[in-house]
């Protein structure tokens, strides 16, 4: 008989001491009872040690020793054994002789790996809390550089002209117009990004596939990044929910549930949750905009505050569309007036988030401080998707102060009277500005105000939790 | 090796309970200029032990944290005269604390390979036996660095 042969992944949520004690351990053990293993370790560096197909199918048994995702997926149908890491550092010899002795079930996917920090959560009582935050980032992070790319690529298409992109216009420019689509496309994943990297986290890989559609049937009804973050968790659960359901079949069916039934089913059922909430939103949008026509001709601080609110409220989604519709609805009317508030309050947000990265350093992350310098780019030209990485961590908190932030630059716009004659461009289009100085002035005021109030926000946070910006 | 250094090891300290560890640990490291903030490092030592116990076996433990104020990956030793409560894995209190401080932006793999190479060695029997023979810092210096130096090549 040939040499029993065993892979293990290891990994502890710092990534420096115990996955490796653990690895150490097992080598160990395996060279005690004479097996051959293999073990992967998800340390600080990353991973090392990589187990390749080859390996995981030749492998009479998996060791999975791990309190952190070691794409546990992978040994679907392996017999495999689920511990933590300290297990795997104390008892590795009796798992090794577990597998040994084929006492080992075949991985079916343990609910371990779907909550990660089980263990740890249990005794904080955070830990739901902390649950989300984690999904919420893990979408965020990998949305982020789909928003700076493309977000830098279409202010640099503006420089040729804010209308160069139009291929009617004088001053249409073929590169520009390149530009500014691929700026688009970047942009029309930014949303779906987001919603399957939510899934992903809560239900690993066929949540990203329900989470995908989720968040494109998202960005296409027009629910913004809102409907982004909403469609990532309802798809994410109805993986997980999925799952329980057919945990009684048959272990040989394991292969068919991964390819066929959990993505057949997931997207059937979070298109269906997600037709139902973007069904009402051409209703909100036109809502909105009915409402916001009543106030047109109310006093600057009023139509400012509403205005404000409006565009910060959810950027890019229903009812800040109705704001901005209404204001190039106006322009064409000949109301310059009335999109100069809106620009104001469009522009504000990426800086807000700007201004807070630059006063606040330290309490943001690096990845947080580069796209917060992007953000000066992005708010200049009027391109208010750049907060929506900030805004999408924690949207109760910093939605509210992006509408403060907002508001206070579109009051001040109207009580300065702006004129702003373009739809888009941000401070490219100073030139065409009545007021220009003080319109900046205001977008200005607001954004420091707003930024102060994010950064007090963040330190307060960090102060409460302590070490360790992620 | 510039991972050790003989005035973050401390032989036979009179500490008497987790608390007191984690400060002599953060203040080496400050006093070193390891670290720039001892209560963030203090903070950050105390919630890694709250996810789970650093204790391993025989009185030995690693309490480690990852902090920007950290500016430079290295071990701090700490050799208590008794036992303190740890909840190890085998139960035993703890005494020889090897602690892992890491910067948050560690990005040279060599440092954090060097300290998982500390963490290996305390999983051999052998190597933890002969620790906890020696019986001053100079020795502890030796017998650990030996270590990373025969891990090296």
């Amino acid at each position: 008989m040939s040499k029993v042969k065993i892979v293990a992944a290891t990994g502890c949520p710092t990534g420096i001491a115990h996955t490796f004690m653990a690895e150490e351990s097992l080598k160990k053990a395996a060279e005690k009872l004479g097996v051959e293993i293999k073990v992967e370790t998800h340390g600080q560096v990353g991973v090392e040690h990589q187990l390749t197909k080859q390996e995981i199918q030749e492998a009479d048994g998996v060791i999975i020793a791990a309190d952190k995702d070691v794409d546990a997926g992978r040994f679907k149908g392996k017999p495999a054994i689920d511990v933590s890491v300290s297990k795997g550092i104390k008892d590795a010899e009796n798992l090794i002789q577990q597998i040994i002795d084929g006492k080992a079930r075949p991985y079916k996917g343990s609910s371990k790996n779907e909550t990660p920090e089980k263990e740890s959560s249990e005794t904080d009582s955070g830990g739901v809390g902390r649950a989300i935050y984690k999904h919420l980032m893990n979408g965020v992070s990998h949305m982020l550089p789909f928003v700076v790319g493309g977000g830098v690529l279409i202010a640099v298409s503006f420089l040729f002209g804010i209308h160069s992109a139009e291929p009617d216009h004088e001053t249409y420019n073929q590169f520009a117009e390149f530009l500014n689509n691929t700026g688009n496309v970047a942009f029309g994943l930014m949303v779906p990004i987001l919603a399957a990297y939510i899934a992903q986290s809560i239900a690993q890989r066929p949540g990203l596939v329900a989470g995908f559609v989720g968040g494109m049937i998202a960005d296409t009804g027009g629910a913004g990044f809102l409907g982004g973050i909403a469609a990532g968790f309802i798809a994410g659960y109805i993986i997980l929910l999925l799952i329980k359901v057919f945990k009684g079949l048959p272990k040989t069916l394991d292969g068919l549930k991964a390819i066929f039934i959990y993505p057949l089913l997931g997207i059937l059922l979070t298109g269906g949750a997600m037709y139902l909430i973007v069904g009402p939103m051409t209703t909100i949008n036109e809502g909105m905009m009915s409402f916001l026509s009543n106030f047109q001709g109310s006093s600057p601080i009023l139509l400012g505050l509403i205005v404000g609110c409006m565009s910060a409220l959810d950027m890019g989604g229903p009812v800040n569309k109705a704001a901005y519709l209404t204001g190039t609805a106006l322009l064409s009317d000949g109301n310059f007036y009335f999109m100069a508030g809106v620009s104001a309050a469009c522009i504000a947000p990426p800086l807000i988030t700007a201004f807070a990265t630059v006063f606040f350093k330290k309490y943001f992350n690096e990845q947080e401080r580069n796209a917060g310098l992007v953000n000066f780019i992005l708010g200049s030209t009027h391109i208010t998707e750049g907060a929506i990485p900030f805004a999408a961590k924690n949207p109760l908190v910093v939605i509210p102060i992006l509408m403060v932030g907002s508001s206070i630059s579109a009051i001040l716009t109207y009580l300065f009277a702006v004129q702003v004659p373009a739809p888009h461009g941000g401070f490219l289009v100073l030139p065409v500005v009545t007021h220009g100085f003080l319109w900046v002035l205001a977008i200005l005021i607001g954004s420091l105000v707003g930024g102060f109030l994010f950064g007090f926000y963040k330190k307060r946070y960090y102060e409460k939790n302590e070490v360790g910006v992620e | 090796m510039d991972l050790l250094n003989k005035q973050l090891i401390k032989y036979n300290s009179q500490l008497t309970n987790k608390e007191e560890v984690f400060n002599e640990i953060a203040s080496l490291a400050v006093k070193q200029g390891i670290a720039a903030n001892k209560k963030r490092v203090v903070k950050g030592l105390i919630k890694r032990e709250k996810e789970s116990t650093t204790g391993f076996f025989d009185g030995f433990a690693i309490p480690h944290t990852k902090d920007k104020t950290i500016n430079k990956a290295s071990v701090v030793i700490i050799v208590n005269e008794k036992g303190l409560e740890w909840e190890s894995m085998d139960g035993k209190p703890a005494r020889f604390f090897i602690s892992l401080l890491i910067p948050e932006k560690e990005a040279g793999s060599t440092h954090l390979n060097l300290l998982a190479t500390v963490s290996k060695m305390l999983v051999s029997d052998e190597a933890r036996a002969e620790l906890l023979q020696l019986d001053s810092a100079d020795q502890v210096f030796d017998y650990i660095n030996g270590h990373l130096e025969e891990a090296l090549n």
